[in-house]
């Protein structure tokens, strides 16, 4: 056994997801590959939550498929997934709220969490910690490590809620040491390549991201799953020199945002796709007065108030296609935890680059995901500024100069000599408003074409995975770039040429890269967390007439990210 | 008898000598109708930042949509002509991102009082240094005469033919009620109470918002009745007491010009760097070490 996969699942509330997170961390820093799925009502309290890691020896490239391990906090949590538990697989669950029956096709223990956290440490809250305590125990992880966990998550609240913490982890770690089990449980050997890791979420790498990129202002609204982006930033970007603002709705925050910006900062918003609905009108303006900014649309399932705290790819089409006019933008899309630090950063290079709004998609699966990621280096994506107007004393300062990229050097506020009114009507070159047929033509055609310039080094823009001379292809975007190398290794591991390309970039498309794969495969497959095959439908239009070839759609829309299995079964589609 | 500086006065208290007015003007021909309020307005407004000693590389107008947002386009300083109802939170981008700057948002009644009303309880309660000129004309002049929030009730016209049934706003009291921490009226007609008002709220430290009576003559001339109306704000008003501000703005007829009420606290600027101190105590200052803290 190389990797296991463990599900701990209950009540929201009742500690699924610290559980998780401590196997997770625990497990990363022990040396393993680790890898989460995360998934919770939309209910403060109460509703089923569960907290899905993959542990693994080498680099773990999806959640995994079903649990080797399901820790069930509860009835509820047995009867939803132990029938997803293999015959050599365990479930564990606190005996002191409910039996399992006999003659189950998988082993189980019993573990009485909340009675030994009532009558043992004295406070029946502590049942997580104890549950905690008999899984790190199955699972062999080095007790030094977890207890570190534990100080460190309570050290604010004092040393008795820490000892006590402690007490209930020991509890339940010694109950399981102490017994002599009829499962063999995985062990694993931790890797030593001598690579220094960083273990965090995919949210934590694209704040990260953008204090690398030189963020200094957000501007936000609360908006689930992107709300930890602006609490993240509020508290380590005022020490870092920046500001950030709650506004009182999406539009002011993204209207902050596009003032910011016009003021010389590099700014951002983030939000979920009812924000970035109302933003929408403003985005308009940022093409038009060519405003650098990020918005991160950290998507959940839509339309509407839709499932806020599950996952979809479902804002992809408003992204691309969300504006009233010409309005060229930037759509790119996150592919990993490492990616969304690098990625940020590319964010906002293009956004100063272009002086055009980017687009940014992550989703509550890539959000809320823990990974254990080589560790981040910010040298590797060089930060650009936008073109500076160099002050040359002259009254006459054409912030719109018709230059040959399209791109026009910008003047900030407090310059002298730079001087000009930004408009969202159509200009001319000095920024006055203009409705000429002749001037309206070459501004669009000015704005449409430094576009272009976003595919500057577009090799850093995809990335290549599988056969190099693969005759099936797969073609996905954003959180799914795991799950599709994982299920191309399976299918070439039954014998089939399988070639994956996974744009990081959507708008504009890095074309080079398509063609080649077209060139080379008939029909390829594009796996989508969305109803419809957004990608799919955007695909057909960017090829129209490039080829003869399909794009196949493969879908999953029901709040879940695919396992690597579910998209290798659409792999298979195409073998036959 | 109400704190108001003179024009000289301002002068004098910032020490410098006054820039001609014509250095905040861009050379760009206006779009108004002939005997547009607006001209008067833009012209005092030069004014009033030429008594102030501002150059026109650090001024910031922020404006909407409507006949009277085009202003910012006039006037030869930096400038951001946005989107219908949004220039004040666009604006407070601008401000903290250069608070040194002298920042200026101009619109209508509709694009402050209705698209844009939702921002201003929140600019009333960060109190960024930002003066917002409401240029109303009770009419939405630019799509040809239909009601704005402040149109008076039963007001009848082709673009209302069914006679509008809503009471108008009362922007005195909405603004006094978010706690604006300068409130001030001027009439359009009276360019030189205006330029004292206008300078004053420019000199505010803090939030402003001065709401100009300013006619429109082709769809809703209001000279005649505003000029028997409008009075300057009584001599012993108390401009420290927003109650008594209320009660001026109660009124309809005399029509107050002048300061209603001002106060000075901390700004929005105060609130970020207080943040940024406290936050520096314990935040980590540098990416690596930002990194470091997930290893």
């Amino acid at each position: 056994m190389t990797d296991f996969v463990v599900r701990v699942a209950g009540e929201a509330g009742e500690g699924p997801t610290t559980i998780g997170d401590f196997l997770a961390r625990s497990a990363a820093r022990s040396g393993y590959s680790v890898y989460t799925f995360q998934t919770f009502p939309a209910e403060i309290r109460g509703g089923h939550a569960y907290l899905q890691t993959r542990i693994a020896e080498q680099t773990t490239l999806s959640y995994g498929n079903r649990p080797d391990i399901l820790l069930a906090l509860n009835e509820d949590a047995f009867n939803r997934w132990s029938g997803l538990v293999p015959a050599d697989g365990l479930v564990m669950y606190d005996s002191s709220r409910f039996h399992v029956p006999g003659g189950l096709p998988f082993h189980a223990i019993g573990v009485p969490g909340e009675n030994l956290a009532v009558n043992e440490v004295g406070n029946k809250i502590a049942q997580n910690v104890v549950m905690f305590g008999a899984l790190a125990g199955l699972v062999h992880l080095d007790p030094g490590i977890a207890e570190a966990l534990i100080r460190d998550r309570w050290k604010a609240k004092g040393t008795d809620v820490v000892a006590a913490n402690l007490k209930a982890f020991g509890i339940g770690m010694r109950l399981i040491h102490e017994q002599n089990l009829p499962y063999a449980s995985p062990q694993l050997t931790p890797r030593d390549d001598g690579v220094a890791r960083v273990i965090l979420t995919g949210t934590q790498a694209m704040c990260l991201g953008a204090v690398a990129a030189g963020l200094r202002y957000f501007g936000g609204y609360p908006i689930t799953p992107a709300t930890q982006i602006m609490e993240w930033l509020g508290r380590h970007l005022p020490a870092l020199g920046g500001t950030v603002m709650q506004l009182e709705d999406e539009i002011a925050a993204i209207g902050s945002v596009l003032g910011a910006s016009a003021g010389g900062l590099k700014a951002m918003t983030s939000t979920s796709g009812p924000g970035l609905s109302l933003m929408v009108e403003l985005l308009g303006l940022a093409s038009m007065a060519e405003v650098p900014l990020v918005v991160i649309d950290v998507q959940r399932a839509g339309p509407s108030t839709g499932m806020a705290t599950k996952t979809e790819q479902g804002d992809l089409n408003l992204a691309l296609y969300g504006a009233h006019g010409d309005a060229p933008r930037i759509v790119m899309a996150a592919t990993s935890v490492e990616d969304s630090f690098y990625t940020t950063i590319r964010a906002f290079n293009l956004a100063e680059r272009l002086q055009a709004p980017v687009i940014l998609l992550s989703d509550q699966a890539l959000a809320t995901r823990i990974s254990s990621v080589p560790r981040l280096d910010p040298a590797r994506v060089p930060v650009e500024n936008r073109l500076a107007f160099a002050t040359n004393g002259e009254g006459s300062f054409l912030r719109f100069r018709m230059t040959e990229s399209g791109i026009s050097p910008a003047a900030l506020p407090g310059t002298p000599g730079g001087m000009f009114t930004a408009t969202g009507l159509e200009h001319d070159e000095r920024g006055n408003p203009s409705a000429e047929p002749g001037n309206r033509t070459a501004m669009l055609e000015k704005r449409a074409r430094k576009m272009a310039f976003a595919l500057k080094g577009q090799d850093e823009m995809v990335r290549w995975w599988g056969d190099p001379e693969g005759t099936i292809g797969v073609l996905g975007w954003g959180s799914t770039e795991g799950v599709i190398r994982e299920a191309v290794e399976m299918a070439r591991a039954q014998g089939h040429k399988v070639t994956a390309l996974h744009p990081r970039l959507l708008q504009p498309l890095p074309m080079d890269h398509v063609r080649r794969l077209l060139s080379r495969c008939r029909r390829v497959l594009v796996p989508e967390n969305n109803h419809s095959g957004q990608f799919a439908h955007y695909l057909r239009s960017q090829c129209f007439g490039l080829w003869d070839g399909e794009f196949v759609q493969w879908n999953k829309d029901d709040g879940t990210p695919f396992s690597p299995q579910e998209v290798y079964d659409g792999i298979l589609t195409l073998t036959r | 008898m109400a704190s108001s500086l003179s024009p000289a006065e301002v002068l004098q208290k910032a020490g410098g000598v006054a820039p001609s007015p014509s250095l905040f003007n861009s050379g760009l021909k206006p779009v108004w109708c002939a005997g547009c309020g607006s001209y008067g307005v833009l012209a005092t407004l030069r004014k009033s930042l030429a008594f102030l000693g501002l150059r026109a590389e650090n001024i910031m107008i922020t404006s909407g949509i409507g006949c009277s947002s085009r202003m910012a386009a006039y006037m030869g300083t930096y400038g951001f002509h946005t989107v219908h109802g949004r220039a004040v939170p666009i604006a407070i981008g601008g401000y903290l991102a250069n608070p040194g700057l002298t920042h200026v948002v101009v619109g209508g009644d509709g694009d402050i009082f209705s698209i844009g009303g939702g921002h201003l309880p929140h600019l009333a309660r960060r109190n960024p240094k930002i003066t917002v000129f409401v240029l109303d004309n009770e009419i939405y002049g630019l799509t040809k005469g239909q009601a704005s929030p402040t149109t008076p009730v039963s007001t009848y016209a082709k673009s209302m033919p069914m006679r509008l049934p809503e009471p108008p706003l009362n922007p005195g009291l909405m603004c006094l009620a978010y706690d604006i921490s300068f409130f001030a009226r001027a009439y359009a007609g009276r360019p030189p109470e205006m330029l004292d008002v206008m300078i004053q709220a420019l000199a505010h430290p803090g939030a402003a918002i001065v709401q100009i009576f300013n006619p429109c003559l082709t769809f809703n001339d209001m000279r005649e009745p505003w000029g028997k109306i409008v009075k300057p704000v009584p001599e012993g008003h108390d401009e420290s007491n927003r109650f008594a501000a209320m009660a001026l703005a109660s009124s309809q007829d005399p029509l107050y010009t002048g300061v209603y009420y001002r106060s000075v606290r901390p700004t929005l600027l105060d609130a970020v760097e207080q943040t940024r101190a406290r936050v520096m105590q314990r935040a980590k200052p540098d990416l690596q070490e930002l990194i470091e803290q997930y290893a």
